[in-house]
């Protein structure tokens, strides 16, 4: 039986003409850290949006916890904490004041401090802030207030819009613990990011998308394995780029300097047969990293 | 309906209210004040009688205007400062926590909890229906109170029918000012066309008494269900007025819940 706390199917947002979500399908495990990559417009953000109901699918299914996204969205809500890419928070309120709006509005009853934020607060370091009206906040502490806000309720699942935007690299360290926390628990972590590094560091798997459409999903260690190879080689005969170019795996071949970079997507068995012919002066192979795999991914 | 967004809802909207209250109470003291000595003064009655019927029409006066409070209350403030200062606050109301939270993606807050968009889209309505209420309450009850003052009486009687119809009116245009806030997601367009449709149906009305052609759809119009003055003169109360206002509200309401409901909110 599958563990799948997010099920997505064949799921299509249009705009008119625009095809902004284009038939991704996905499944998210439980306790899995799940990295959603892709440029501005490539459709994150439009499928988070649909996840939370925020706008409905032209086609296609969510389900969240076993619940469909839109007709059981309160259940699923419950469960859930949502922290926005465009953090707009009440910025007439103290800090204190929306968290315990926040905790009031999900049924809480709470005094002037609630301790399902207080000790958030002490490791964001926002102790002397509580009291201090949220528009009078910095981004970086007004990105504190919404990540405590979405992580307070210890939910099942977390869904993070960029969610280190802003924090400096201490806090982004303390929210990188406050995650692990939450899967060793058995939460279900679904964030989109920029930061490449962060999602590699982080998260256990991650699909790429690009113009609407899933271009790549995997777990990160098969992403690095299976993803792609720089060969950086330099060779006493002149390379024929073009019999290299002509293997399936070669994605193209580039002269960096007196080397040339043959870039590898897949098996790289033929390449490196190719490669017996000639005399290999110098051979250096490495597996592309995040950032280098999104590039190419983007790049085709 | 979640009784925490409507006390929210409130809280944040004291200032607003606070001021239009004060504004209100105020402009009401002025015109019982005033109303004494504009009594004794001869020729105030000539004056006005003197006046086109279609321009008293305009200001709620019968052609056969006989001097009292509520034919000079009419004339000065109920109809066309009074529903100005109350339209005004009635369509910022609505384009504010609606529209306004939409654009911004401060409804996010909101949405991203467990409360249905019904619960967010009542709370808020709910909300506004205590607003205008107070306001309409601070405009008309002191009347007889303040009159003591200044040696008069004004009866309880009107005040009431013209408070309950003031009511009906501002959840009328409530209403429909919370069916544009849905509908759209740009405040300034909601704003825009809340008071657009507020100042036409105004001219409409006041134009119908002019032009014949204008008459015929003057029932579009709904300040031809509200009439403050006949209200305060203690006539009895339309019941065609009152279920139209009534109907008004709740149509609209029921319309941008709808819509609010089944709207896509990029936030």
């Amino acid at each position: 039986m599958s563990k799948a706390v997010i099920q997505i199917k064949d799921l299509k947002k249009y705009f008119g003409k625009v095809k902004a979500v284009d038939g991704i399908s996905f499944n998210v495990e439980k306790g899995e850290v799940f990295g959603f990559l892709g440029p501005n417009g490539a459709g994150k953000t439009t499928t988070i949006r649909c996840m939370l109901d925020f706008i409905r699918p032209t086609s296609g299914t969510i389900t969240i916890l076993g619940q469909d996204s839109h007709t059981q969205t309160i259940e699923i809500k419950k469960n859930m904490g949502y922290l926005s890419g465009e953090v707009e928070l009440y910025g007439d309120m103290r800090v204190a004041e929306y968290l315990n709006y926040l905790l009031e509005l999900r049924g809480e009853k709470v005094g002037k401090l609630s301790v399902k934020y207080v000790p958030y607060i002490k490791r964001f370091d926002l102790e002397g802030s509580l009291k201090r009206k949220i528009r009078n906040l910095s981004k970086g502490n007004r990105q504190k207030v919404a990540l405590i806000a979405a992580i307070m309720t210890e939910p099942d699942i977390l869904i993070l819009d960029e969610p280190t935007s802003g924090l400096d690299p201490l806090m982004q360290e303390e929210f990188y613990k406050v995650l692990t926390e939450f899967k060793k628990k058995g939460a279900t972590v679904f964030m989109c990011s920029h930061v490449l590094s962060e999602v590699e560091k982080i998260c256990d798997k991650a699909a790429i998308i690009k113009e609407g459409k899933i271009v790549a999903i995997e777990d990160m260690a098969t992403l690095h394995k299976k993803g792609i190879l720089y060969i950086l080689t330099e060779t006493k005969e002149k390379l024929q780029t073009e019999v290299f170019e002509r293997l399936d795996a070669v994605t193209r071949v580039e002269k960096a300097g007196d080397e040339m970079k043959i870039i590898v997507k897949g098996e790289p068995d033929k390449v490196i047969k190719e490669l017996a012919k000639y005399t290999v002066q110098r051979i250096e192979i490495r597996h592309a990293d995040l950032e280098e795999i999104f590039l190419e991914f983007y790049n085709e | 309906m979640n009784k925490h967004i409507i006390k929210k809802t409130l809280k944040q909207n004291w200032k607003p209210l606070f001021w239009y209250g004060v504004s209100l109470f105020s402009y009401t003291w002025i015109i019982v004040s005033i109303y004494p000595s504009i009594a004794k003064t001869s020729g105030y009655e000539e004056v006005l009688k003197n006046f086109p019927k279609e321009m008293l029409t305009i200001f709620g006066i019968d052609a056969d205007f006989n001097m009292n409070f509520a034919s000079y209350a009419g004339g000065e403030y109920l109809s066309l400062m009074f529903p100005l200062i109350l339209g005004a606050y009635i369509a910022s109301f609505a384009t504010r926590f609606i529209t306004k939270e939409i654009e911004s993606g401060q409804i996010s807050n909101l949405l991203s909890q467990p409360i249905s968009r019904v619960s967010i889209y009542l709370s808020r309505v709910v909300a506004f229906i205590m607003g205008v209420c107070l306001l309409v309450v601070l405009t008309f009850i002191p009347m007889p109170l303040l009159s003591r003052i200044y040696d008069y009486t004004i009866g309880w009687s009107g005040i009431y029918k013209v408070t309950f119809m003031s009511i009906l009116f501002a959840l009328a245009y409530g209403g429909i000012s919370f069916l544009f806030s849905a509908l759209f997601s740009d405040r300034g367009k909601s704003l825009g066309i809340s008071l657009g449709f507020f100042i036409i149906s105004y001219l409409v009305y006041v134009l119908g008494s002019i032009n014949k052609t204008i008459k015929n759809y003057d029932w579009l119009s709904i300040f031809k269900y509200y009439r403050p003055v006949d209200a305060l003169k203690d006539k009895a109360i339309d019941q065609g007025d009152v279920f139209i206002l009534l109907a008004v509200f709740i149509v609209a309401t029921i319309l941008g819940l709808l819509w609010f409901r089944k709207r896509d909110i990029s936030v």
